[in-house]
């Protein structure tokens, strides 16, 4: 179980991260609805595990990722968006994120993506 | 490559896009340019494209036809609020998967993030805008309107 926090600036889909998450047995600890949220609440919250959208209004999930990283060199991000074209991937993984999971998804997949991810 | 080349880049991959992200049968319609004049919207989600291409995307629908995605995309049915911020999603999933098919074709570009608009509109700020409706199953109509500036 991982105590993680969802960033998207969708409520809708952090309602269905949160419900897919919760009965894979993790613990949602917070949320966030843009990057500069994201970062204050990685700050007070320290999650095992952030689960980050790119495309979000004030700061996006890649400049987010990155200053989180600078937080903690050792955090577990794992990216979920729509924005699935190779360039993107390797700039959220070259920013620090473990995994990425392209938009629309299946529970499962998000499930296997943050088992992977936390070990 | 060259703006027509982008252009039928664009449409294909929107296409494209409907079909991976819509969990119903889709059917494209007859492509057609309109004018500001044409271009009188309902329920729509609007999408900032940047990058190799400059424009938006407008996807003008129906909140039953959304409600329909959702239902049928996760399971449950939305209403009010958490129906907009679907219907939010539902253009970024739209968007971003057509940026990944552009991509395929050697177009690079960014969306920004998606603005709901409920109740009618007219948009303008643009000479002329591809349209090609997608009907989808039996629940309704998305009209999508691409818009380039250059």
């Amino acid at each position: 179980m991982a105590k993680i926090l969802v960033v998207d600036d969708a409520a809708f889909m952090r309602m269905m991260l949160k419900d897919m998450l919760v009965k894979g047995g993790h613990e949602i600890i917070g949320e966030a609805e843009n990057g500069a949220v994201a970062l204050a609440k990685f700050k007070e919250l320290r999650p095992d595990l952030v689960t980050m959208d790119i495309t979000m209004p004030e700061m996006d999930g890649i400049e987010a990722v990155k200053e989180i990283r600078k937080v903690d060199p050792a955090a577990k991000v794992v990216m979920c968006s729509a924005m699935g074209q190779q360039s993107m991937v390797v700039q959220a993984i070259q920013a620090g994120a473990r995994d990425f999971i392209v938009k629309p998804f299946q529970g499962d997949r998000v499930l296997e993506s943050i088992s992977k991810v936390i070990g | 490559m060259t703006d027509g080349a982008k252009i039928t880049a664009v449409l294909n991959s929107v296409l494209e896009s409907a079909a991976t992200v819509i969990p119903m049968p889709i059917t494209p319609g007859q492509l057609a340019l309109v004018t500001a004049h044409d271009t009188h919207v309902g329920y729509s989600i609007l999408i900032g494209v940047t990058g190799e291409l400059h424009g938006r995307l407008v996807l003008d629908t129906t909140q039953e036809l959304v409600s329909s995605v959702a239902e049928t995309m996760f399971g449950m049915q939305v209403s009010g609020e958490m129906l907009d911020s679907f219907a939010g999603e539902f253009g970024n999933m739209l968007g971003g998967n057509m940026a990944t098919k552009l991509s395929e074709r050697g177009v690079q570009i960014d969306i920004t993030p998606p603005t709901v608009i409920s109740g009618n509109a007219r948009i303008s700020g643009f000479k002329k805008a591809f349209r090609i409706p997608i009907t989808v199953s039996d629940k309704g109509q998305v009209q999508c309107y691409l818009i380039f500036e250059d």
